[in-house]
């Protein structure tokens, strides 16, 4: 039985942020009420202790300045290491496995990343076993393969929004892209490289990398964190990443990253899940299914509204399979969901109207498009407002992502 | 604290400045309470615009009893139970929200998969679990200060918090 420090550990980790979309709403709304109504400013001592405080903030940071420029000097003589080196020793290799954690408690988690001879991306596996669910992912040029041991299910899908999560993916902890991804990152600001030059030779470097609070990464803001690279002082190759993030005011681990070996090449059917799958897996292979609708010619705002069009028109008509697959499914658990916890959830009489497509708050990409339909429920009728968010699918299709219920009258 | 008793008496004088700095201080925490409390990004936004701009518009009538941030954090559940309570009145409750998204496989490698059980079991958890674990937890007030907050016991407090642990433990544990 786990200890209750443990669970709060556990819950004070469960974070949510508003976005700052959200955060921009209430302060205008707050900024629209002072303009219209006239403010006593009482003079207090707050700005003054604000600023006594900022000046105390300043020394620190001047102390902080002058013991990092002691260090540095004291160091002078050792060995200097550069990201470069890393860039370099990385430059020609083409297979990457790695170990990783992304809480202590979890189990390990493997990762295999397999570059060409012309050094683009290939393949890409990840075993996440979890203490609930045994699967494996597997990514090669845009098609995915994602096999769960438990429920006995493999997919086999072309999705534009799951290549972005794998390339996220790749781009942190991937050798080969970390390093020039921090400093791509650095120079657009909100992370701050600093090197940890080693007191001799024979000791690792580091590079440590600080995210500011509100950062995004893959579109979505994070709190602020800490990336610590450990540097092998013979490779220049990365050994070892810690990833903390700020909770309550300090560093808390938040995953590991350990670098077993480099350019060892990997067994021949390594990417195959379908043929290390057991006979008995319910395979499901979409790759060969259209989802949502081809662009064409079509602006990006026209091809979403017509997906919303059609897919309303379907789910009016119960033409329910039609209506799923321009929803857009990766496997056939998926689209049977979507058929009970959507389209049979509510009995669509007619689509009342189709509105302009907005762009979505971040994290969110695509465009959302609100929409308005009458429906029948228990007897009665009334009216019902969506937003419905479509992005790409694959190639230049577009397929819906998410609906949500906004006002039912 | 000492700060923040000087902001609140500066904003009921009808401060801009010390009503901007609350803002800036605690409007991460009041929308964290606000989510985890409302599992919705447009109702959290409603009930913390709410709570602000009832700070704003009528300083003067509200008491400050204890800490701004304690205070702050039950002004959003109490208006997040009442939005709540209006909801089961209309079609318009959580039930009736689809969900809006699968469960990635990649997000797990990336996000603590544990994390997210507890997620989902802390949001199947009664309201009133919910709330005194999230205000304990997220927004740092003691079982006293919740007692006094909610206006019940602090026995009932203290019940409360420990039945929600103990259905969380027991879910984790289950699904571990």
């Amino acid at each position: 039985m786990k200890k209750d420090k443990e669970i709060e550990g556990l819950i004070a980790q469960v974070q949510y942020k508003g976005s700052q979309a959200i955060r921009e709403r209430i302060h205008r709304h707050f900024e629209e009420w002072w303009q219209r109504h006239v403010s006593i400013e009482v003079g207090t001592h707050t700005e003054q202790v604000t600023i006594r405080l900022n000046k105390v903030a300043c020394a620190a940071a001047v102390l902080v300045i002058l013991g990092v420029l002691a260090v540095l000097l004291h160091r002078s003589a050792s060995p200097a290491y550069a990201l470069e080196q890393t860039v370099e020793a990385v430059k020609d290799l083409r297979y990457f496995h790695f170990q990783f954690k992304t809480s202590p408690e979890a189990l390990d988690r493997e990762a295999w990343i397999e570059y060409d001879p012309n050094g683009s991306l290939q393949r890409v596996r990840v075993d996440f076993h979890t203490q609930a669910i045994r699967s494996a992912m597997v990514w090669a040029r845009g098609i995915t393969q994602y096999w769960s041991w438990d429920s006995k299910d493999l997919w086999i899908f072309d999705d534009q929004e799951y290549t972005d999560l794998v390339l996220f993916f790749v781009r942190r902890y991937d050798p080969k892209e970390a390093i020039p991804n921090l400093q791509q990152r650095a120079r657009q600001g909100g992370i701050h490289i600093e090197i940890g030059q080693p007191a001799n030779e024979m000791d690792p470097a580091t590079v440590t990398a600080t995210y500011d609070p509100n950062t995004f990464l893959l579109d979505k803001p994070r709190p602020a964190m800490r990336e610590t690279f450990t540097i092998d002082p013979a490779t220049k190759l990365i050994r070892r990443i810690q990833v903390d993030t700020m909770m309550n005011g300090r560093y808390t681990p938040a995953g590991t990253y350990e670098y077993i070996d480099y350019n060892q090449p990997f067994r021949a059917d390594l990417f195959d899940l379908k043929r290390e799958a057991p006979a008995d897996v319910n395979c499901s292979d979409t790759t060969s299914i259209p989802m949502g609708l081809e662009q064409g010619r079509l602006s990006d705002e026209q091809i979403a509204v017509q997906v919303v069009r059609e897919f309303l028109n379907a789910w009016a008509a119960k033409d329910y399979d039609k209506a799923t697959r321009i929803y857009g499914y990766r496997g056939a658990n998926e689209a049977r969901s979507i058929r009970d916890n959507v389209l049979q959830k509510m009995n669509v009489l007619r689509v009342l109207a189709v509105e302009s497509p907005v762009i979505p708050e971040r994290p969110l990409t695509g465009l959302r498009v609100p929409c308005v339909v009458e429906y029948e429920q228990n007897g009665r009728t009334g009216t019902t407002r969506f937003g419905l968010r479509i992005s790409k699918s694959s190639g230049n299709r577009w397929r819906i992502r998410d609906l949500q219920l906004k006002e039912t009258r | 604290m000492l700060e923040d008793h000087i902001l609140w008496w500066r904003s009921k004088r009808g401060s801009r400045r010390a009503f901007d700095l609350i803002y800036q201080k605690y409007v991460d925490m009041m929308l964290s309470v606000a989510l985890h409390l409302l599992g919705n990004a447009g109702d959290a936004e409603d009930v913390v615009q709410e709570v602000f701009m009832s700070l704003v518009e009528s300083p003067e009538t509200i008491k400050l009893r204890g800490r701004l941030k304690g205070f702050l954090a039950v002004c959003v559940a109490n208006k997040s139970r009442d939005l709540l309570r209006r909801r089961k009145l209309t079609p318009t409750g959580r039930e009736d929200r689809v969900p809006a998204d699968y469960d990635e496989p990649l997000k797990l490698v990336i996000r603590s998969e544990q994390i997210l059980r507890l997620r989902d079991a802390l949001r199947r958890l009664p309201y009133e679990q919910q709330e005194v674990i999230t205000l304990h937890i997220h927004a740092g007030l003691t079982f006293r200060a919740l007692a006094r907050a909610l206006q019940v016991p602090l026995g009932t407090v203290q019940s409360r918090y420990r039945y929600g642990l103990n259905s969380l433990k027991t879910e984790l544990e289950r699904e571990d």
